[in-house]
């Protein structure tokens, strides 16, 4: 097919962050079944680019209209989650991208990506050329028609860069636009593509190659002459070698079983990354053991007259430990940038915070249950009792709806693990007065209606602060 | 359109009629009100105790209404009015709070009661306080501004929440207004709401000059980024 059908239409974008311009004014078009490979010098603008076409970023003036109802993405970071085998990350992406046939999709992109031997091996324990075919896989997995890849080849060797260009080629033979960046073009391979060069944000060359090394050349060429020879060569138009165009299928549509199966997959993931490493557990476990050890020092609880103490002890211990843990579980999704995957998916932001709520809630009320025993046997104290289990959760699910926010909220700010209980401590004010009132009441053994008053309180903040978290995670997760 | 290094006419009229309502609040205050026969003089701290604490939590108020609408409609000017409010509000509520506890020694013989107003103007200074080191540790850029954003309003509607907490938990502080009357002398009344007007005044006199200030602050940001937009073109 000819390159006419245009997929990709960008007019006068400029885009700046603070005091660095990346683009000013630029005019690109990119047609169906294109290969193209983007070069250029350190700073061109080569990776903001593939991230505003993703629609991770946002330009601030100009347009960019793009008809590919897939984008698939590959930033420098995998996107992958280390904790997780690689059948398990491709599993939980394919919930995301709703595929109805995931886990045999799964085992087909491992099978193609020669993957399936190690496929139930955590990916923190497999070769850089192995997560980086992974990660390739994982931006293949929704059958994109758009295929966005930052510096593929990079720390590669040449047999795994010629590996993975054949894996590339037979991805664009199924009618995929390919658009990678790249600074290798050591492979002796012939392969018709055009060839962006881009310098400060400018577009210098446009042209059409038939093999790296000529690419090579017009890079090399372009490198020396810097911004003087900023003379821009029009591609001719030829005909794209062999692609064959699958009109993607648009997403079906969006029901609410699709959202709970998507709040559900990113809890799943999540508690199946703590229950492989156990760190959330572990450390909490300990800091809140010995936060309540401090405290039976600091204020004698085995004496008669500081008994009502133990509640407050309890959730201050409870807070504390939550600080620790709630920075870690978000930062999971930040860590190799899987959040930019769960960004570019057909999910709605609101699902990835209920997810992660639900996931930190298990944890923390895990941790609660260990350390209400602990206080038991320690301080011989009657804390089992049966309103016990409601005061604890209900507190425990307003303390996960704030500190996910808050601890999504500092992710990208300097000094995170501070900030986050300076913000969080404020907040929780009202929730921990009630909880200590809850807990102390279900202590004493009183009915749950004895502290109604108290639990239409925690019911409101939950309400708040779940309803706050859900309206304003999009902007929270946004760079 | 570029913003004026002259100090605009709203301004400068708003300045002069803060220091002609507060001029004439102090001497209300001290000449004009009373003197209260249980407390003596220590009771005209209170005029403005409750007028900063008024002017606090209105400021709290707006950073809120300016969060929203910044998350709304991402407009530059709503994330200036939240933090502008915000530090001012700041600056109020350190004053509530000085006040307070200016106010609590003679009379409760403490300098810190944990009454339930005082406890609430601390969770606003913590969360104003909380809201300006956010701010500074993020550069002036979408990204602050949309942060903040959810914070002012994660941080406003815990407020009420705190308020009702506290009220059922424990509280001993005398009621200023209740439902059938303010429980104040007229003379009294009058004072304090030339108070509550001059403060307010005072409000929004600083409100528009912070306002002014951040917008010059992000002209000269913006100018630095036309400066470095010409050395990246050359």
């Amino acid at each position: 097919m000819e390159p006419t059908d245009t997929l990709l239409h960008i007019q006068g974008l400029s885009k700046r962050y603070q005091f660095r311009r990346v683009f000013a004014n630029l005019d690109m078009e990119l047609a169906r079944g294109e290969w193209v490979l983007i070069c250029g010098p350190n700073g061109a603008g080569k990776s903001t680019l593939l991230r505003l076409i993703a629609g991770l970023e946002k330009a601030q003036v100009g347009s960019l209209t793009s008809v590919a109802a897939r984008i698939g993405y590959l930033s420098h970071a995998s996107g992958l989650y280390e904790d997780l085998s690689p059948r398990e990350n491709l599993e939980f992406f394919a919930k995301i991208f709703r595929l109805e046939n995931g886990p045999q999709r799964a085992a087909e992109l491992l099978e193609q990506f020669g993957l399936t031997e190690r496929r139930d091996d955590p990916v923190r324990s497999l070769s850089r050329g192995m997560i980086r075919r992974l990660s390739i896989a994982l931006a293949v997995l929704h059958q994109p028609d758009l295929l966005l890849l930052d510096e593929p080849f990079s720390g590669l060797d040449y047999d795994a860069q010629l590996a993975l260009l054949d894996l590339l080629k037979g991805i664009q033979a199924q009618g995929c636009t390919i658009v990678l960046t790249t600074h290798e073009f050591s492979l002796e391979e012939a392969l018709d593509f055009r060839l962006l060069y881009l310098h400060k944000g400018k577009l210098i060359h446009d042209q059409r190659c038939r093999a790296f090394a000529e690419a090579r050349d017009i890079y090399q060429n372009a490198m020396r002459a810097g911004q003087k020879e900023t003379k821009k060569t029009k591609p001719p138009t030829e005909k794209t070698p062999q692609a064959r165009l699958n009109t993607p299928a648009s997403h079906p549509p969006y029901r609410l079983r699709d959202y709970l199966a998507q709040v559900w997959a990113v809890a799943q993931k999540d508690l199946r990354t703590e229950m492989r490493t156990r760190e959330l557990l572990n450390f909490m476990l300990l800091f809140g053991l010995s936060a309540i050890l401090i405290f039976s020092f600091a204020f004698n609880l085995m004496s008669n007259a500081v008994r009502n103490f133990i509640p407050g002890m309890l959730w201050t211990a409870l807070i504390f430990t939550g600080f620790l843990g709630l920075s870690k579980a978000v930062n999971r999704d930040f860590a190799n940038q899987s959040m930019d995957v769960l960004r570019i998916a057909p999910l709605e932001p609101s699902a990835i915070y209920l997810g992660k709520l639900l996931g930190i809630f298990i944890v923390q009320l895990s941790v609660a249950v260990v350390l209400l025993l602990a206080a038991l046997i320690l301080f011989n104290t009657a804390l089992l009792q049966p309103a016990m289990a409601t005061a604890l959760s209900s507190g425990i699910l307003g303390l996960a709806a704030s500190g996910t926010l808050l601890a999504t909220l500092v992710e990208r700010t300097r000094s995170r693990e501070m900030l986050l209980p300076v913000l969080l401590m404020p907040v929780l004010i009202p929730l921990l007065i009630a909880c200590v009132q809850v807990t102390q009441d279900a202590a004493a053994g009183l009915a749950l209606v004895e502290s109604l008053a108290w639990y239409r309180l925690i019911f409101i903040y939950n309400i708040i602060m779940v309803s706050v978290g859900m309206l304003t995670y999009g902007s929270t997760i946004e760079n | 359109m570029q913003t004026s290094a002259r100090t605009p006419k709203l301004i400068n009229l708003l300045i002069a009629l803060s220091a002609i309502l507060l001029i004439g609040a102090l001497w209300m205050v001290f000449a004009y009100a009373p003197l209260e026969q249980t407390m003596g003089i220590v009771q005209k701290i209170f005029y403005f105790h409750v007028s900063s604490a008024w002017v606090g939590f209105f400021a709290f108020f707006v950073t809120f209404v300016g969060s929203l609408l910044y998350l709304l409609r991402g407009q530059d000017r709503w994330d200036r009015l939240a933090v502008a409010s915000a530090e001012i509000g700041f600056v109020f509520i350190s004053i509530t709070l000085v006040s307070g506890m200016l106010w609590a020694k003679p009379v409760w013989g403490a300098y810190w009661v944990w009454e339930m107003r005082l406890t609430i103007s601390l969770i606003q200074w913590l969360i104003y306080f909380s809201y300006t080191l956010l701010r500074r540790s993020l550069a002036h850029t979408e990204d602050a501004a949309r942060v903040s954003a959810v914070y002012g309003i994660v941080a406003f509607v815990t407020v009420p929440l705190s308020w009702f907490a506290i009220r059922w938990w424990r509280t001993i502080h005398p009621q200023v207004f209740s439902s059938s009357s303010s429980g104040l002398p007229a003379s009294m009344l009058a004072t304090l709401l030339v108070c509550l007007g001059a403060f307010s005044v005072l409000y929004f006199t600083f409100l528009l000059q912070r306002l002014r200030l951040e917008k010059l602050v992000r002209e000269r940001l913006a100018v630095l980024s036309a400066e470095a937009d010409r050395e990246w073109a050359a």
